[in-house]
């Protein structure tokens, strides 16, 4: 079986494209994005998916599990989530994580207060 | 997903139900071929008036779109979604309670070493998200349901659980003093209660600051290696609430000791911007140094999230300030003594 099952990765390596100071005096409430012509390569699959959306509280949380396949030749190492250009400004904290070694993840970050595991993904791109 | 909840309609009555809408994609946003998928929307309770029903011939399974069970509607099962397709639907639910949404907080440490204490001050920009009041506020509608207890959209009440240990703790706002708060210390958690000067209806706002000292001691610990400390402070400290809290934007600021330098930080919060600098206050000689994070778009369950900063902070800073306050002294009776011993009488001293 060469289904790659990590809810992982995905960096888009973004503050440091669009370095560029902006000169303005409000406050900055927005992170920086991607150039629009940015599309990732199709090297995944997604096998099953399901969202969830929780309304309990006065903020939406979704979560996504999804089981990914490497549909290429090689290993890959980024999985792109986009959001409309619209969304991403409201995404408060983002987390990835892989669902097989969970615990694994939450014991580190109390460790070492980073893992591996688990990035910040701030990449996004246009619905064609 | 903040500031994405919209109430309909959005005025209502002192005693109504407060209903809020909420659109998204059906298909989950993808950059890849997804094969099979299936979203899920869970709502508070199972009163949903409205939401979007798809045709059932893009539902795999040819059934009514979406399956409604109690609090949970399932859009899906959809086969083979290209890559970037959306299918946006909407769903409208009871939700009647406050949306709490801090447009700042402003979060200051300071750690003061002299004093063996933290002192945390908190100032909040609150907003209530939900629905404005069509009518004018009846303060006696309000008073005559307070007994009762109903579920209600304006914001009543804010229960700030602190770490065991915080004491001294104070809630102000513009005016002064709201003597409108409970603190219960405990050994679990010591538990401040505030209830705001009024009822904050949707689109109505409330600024407040709220502060409490604590024993650095169960926050601070000297490594072994040199003269470096630790100082583990969780990031936020915001209210509790079921309802849930967001933060549009949160600067936080750890003052630390006159003369601490190589400060070093790790949280697991994300963070956009940090920086360190000078904080100078009464009786400094250099300023304290001061590290400032900002982060946007938090909630409340980033509550729990450590903030760990280590510093150098060598024992001769420690004594600088005395130090350089009994010189002061010093320098000023040698100027009084100096400027005593002129002679500023006038006219020749008669010399005999």
């Amino acid at each position: 079986m060469r289904s790659i099952s990590f809810l992982a990765g995905c960096v888009a390596a973004v503050s440091s494209f669009a370095s560029a100071e902006l000169n303005q005096s409000k406050p900055l409430l927005s992170k920086q994005l991607l150039p629009s012509t940015f599309s990732p390569p199709q090297v995944f699959k997604n096998n099953n998916l399901v969202k969830n959306i929780n309304l309990d509280k006065g903020y939406s949380r979704e979560t996504i599990n999804v089981i990914i396949e490497n549909i290429d030749a090689k290993p890959q190492s980024e999985y792109y989530l986009p959001f409309e250009t619209s969304l991403i400004s409201k995404i408060g904290g983002l987390e990835v994580r892989d669902k097989k070694a969970a615990e694994k993840g939450i014991f580190k970050i109390e460790v070492v207060g980073f893992d591996t595991e688990r990035s910040v993904v701030e990449s996004s791109w246009e619905a064609p | 997903m903040l500031s994405a909840l919209f109430p309909v309609p959005s005025q209502l009555a002192q005693t109504d139900k407060q209903y809020l809408q909420y659109t998204f994609s059906a298909y989950t946003a993808s950059a890849y071929l997804t094969e099979k998928q299936r979203t899920k929307v869970k709502t508070p309770n199972s009163d949903v008036p409205d939401y979007t029903s798809l045709p059932s011939e893009l539902n795999d399974e040819q059934k009514a779109d979406p399956q409604k069970q109690g609090a949970t509607l399932t859009y899906g099962l959809y086969n083979n979604v290209p890559a970037g397709a959306q299918q946006p639907v909407s769903v409208r639910y009871e939700f009647t309670k406050p949306v709490t949404h801090a447009t700042l907080l402003e979060r200051d440490v300071e750690v003061s070493h002299w004093g063996g204490n933290l002192a945390a001050e908190e100032r909040y920009w609150l907003v209530n998200q939900g629905a404005g009041l069509k009518n004018h506020f009846s303060r006696v509608e309000w008073q005559k349901q307070s007994y009762m207890n109903p579920p209600t959209f304006a914001l009543k009440g804010l229960n700030l659980p602190l770490h065991p240990g915080a004491v001294d703790p104070y809630f102000t706002d513009d005016i002064g003093n709201v003597s409108t708060s409970k603190f219960r210390p405990g050994k679990k958690e010591a538990l401040l209660e505030l209830k705001p000067r009024y009822p904050v209806f949707g689109t109505w706002k409330y600024s407040f600051r709220v502060g409490w000292n604590a024993d650095l001691s169960s926050y601070l610990r000297k490594l072994s290696a040199g003269e470096t400390y630790a100082l583990k402070v969780p990031f936020l400290e915001g209210p509790r609430a079921g309802e849930g809290i967001s933060y549009g934007r949160v600067n936080l600021r750890v003052i630390l000791p006159e003369g601490a330098t190589n400060v070093k930080f790790s949280t697991d919060v994300p963070i956009v911007d940090n920086s360190t600098s000078l904080h100078r206050t009464f009786m400094d000689t250099l300023g304290r140094t001061t590290l400032s994070l900002t982060a946007i778009n938090l909630v409340d369950e980033f509550r729990d999230r450590d903030l760990v900063v280590t510093y150098d902070y060598p024992w001769t800073a420690g004594y600088r300030k005395p130090v350089v306050i009994t010189l002061g002294i010093f320098a000023v009776f040698a100027a009084a003594w100096v400027m005593g011993s002129i002679d500023t009488s006038i006219g020749k001293n008669k010399r005999a």
